[in-house]
């Protein structure tokens, strides 16, 4: 090769397919996820394990979720003033909701009302689901309120 | 009722004149957004005034356009 060779031009960065931007801004949910069901799996499985570490096993899926959740914040502060607001605003929406939705439901309960499916109130992935679904309504209405 | 009617008034977005600003340059939202480092939905409601910038943005706003803040936002118009 020359000295005056023209140097080739730098490839066009490809950019990633939706399918693996949502896997690289979800994967540590991916990996809490699947961590929480190995793990009910396991102490379930094996009631006779010492209870240090049964608690140890079970507590598990908490790492991959606080670093999901650094993840989710690291994302939060990239955004714009605007689009902080609006999640700021859904994230209120959706955690007051949840707040009056499992209320409402332990009041039943607590009543002899409540209903069949939650005798337990919302539980765990009752909030999640609840807190997903009134976040996904509170961004859009947001989002609506600014365009 | 009349404190919370002066709340309310208050609480209105303040007027700019970022759009005959921007149109006197001939710019786009986006490349306005560009300049600013933000998103076009942000420069649409600020335009609109359905949102009012913060303090940070205002003065990015004022030194892009050579304008003092007073002139870009008149809160009593």
């Amino acid at each position: 090769m020359t000295q005056n060779s023209v140097p080739k031009p730098a490839a066009a960065p490809s950019r990633p397919s939706r399918l693996q931007r949502v896997f690289k801004e979800n994967g540590w949910l991916f990996i809490a996820v699947t961590t929480y069901l190995i793990t009910l799996y396991l102490t379930q499985a094996h009631p006779e394990w010492p209870p240090i570490f049964r608690v140890a096993l079970t507590l598990l899926p908490l790492l991959p979720g606080v670093v999901y959740l650094r993840h989710l914040w690291l994302a939060f502060k990239s955004l714009d003033e605007l689009q902080q607001r609006i999640q700021v605003e859904a994230w209120g929406f959706a955690a007051t909701g949840t707040i009056i939705v499992g209320t409402a439901l332990n009041v039943l309960n607590a009543h002899g009302l409540g209903l069949e499916n939650y005798p337990h109130g919302l539980e765990i992935g009752g909030v999640y689901l609840t807190m997903f679904i009134l976040w996904s309504i509170g961004t859009a209405a947001a989002s609506a309120r600014y365009r | 009722m009349v404190d919370w009617h002066r709340r309310r008034q208050r609480s209105l977005p303040v007027k700019n004149h970022l759009r005959e600003l921007r149109a006197a340059r001939s710019w786009s939202q986006a490349h306005l957004a560009d300049q600013l480092g933000v998103s076009r939905q942000t420069i649409n409601a600020i335009e609109t005034g359905k949102y009012d910038p913060s303090l940070p943005l205002a003065f990015a706003l004022a030194r892009l356009f050579s304008q003092p803040i007073e002139a870009i936002f008149d809160p009593d118009a």
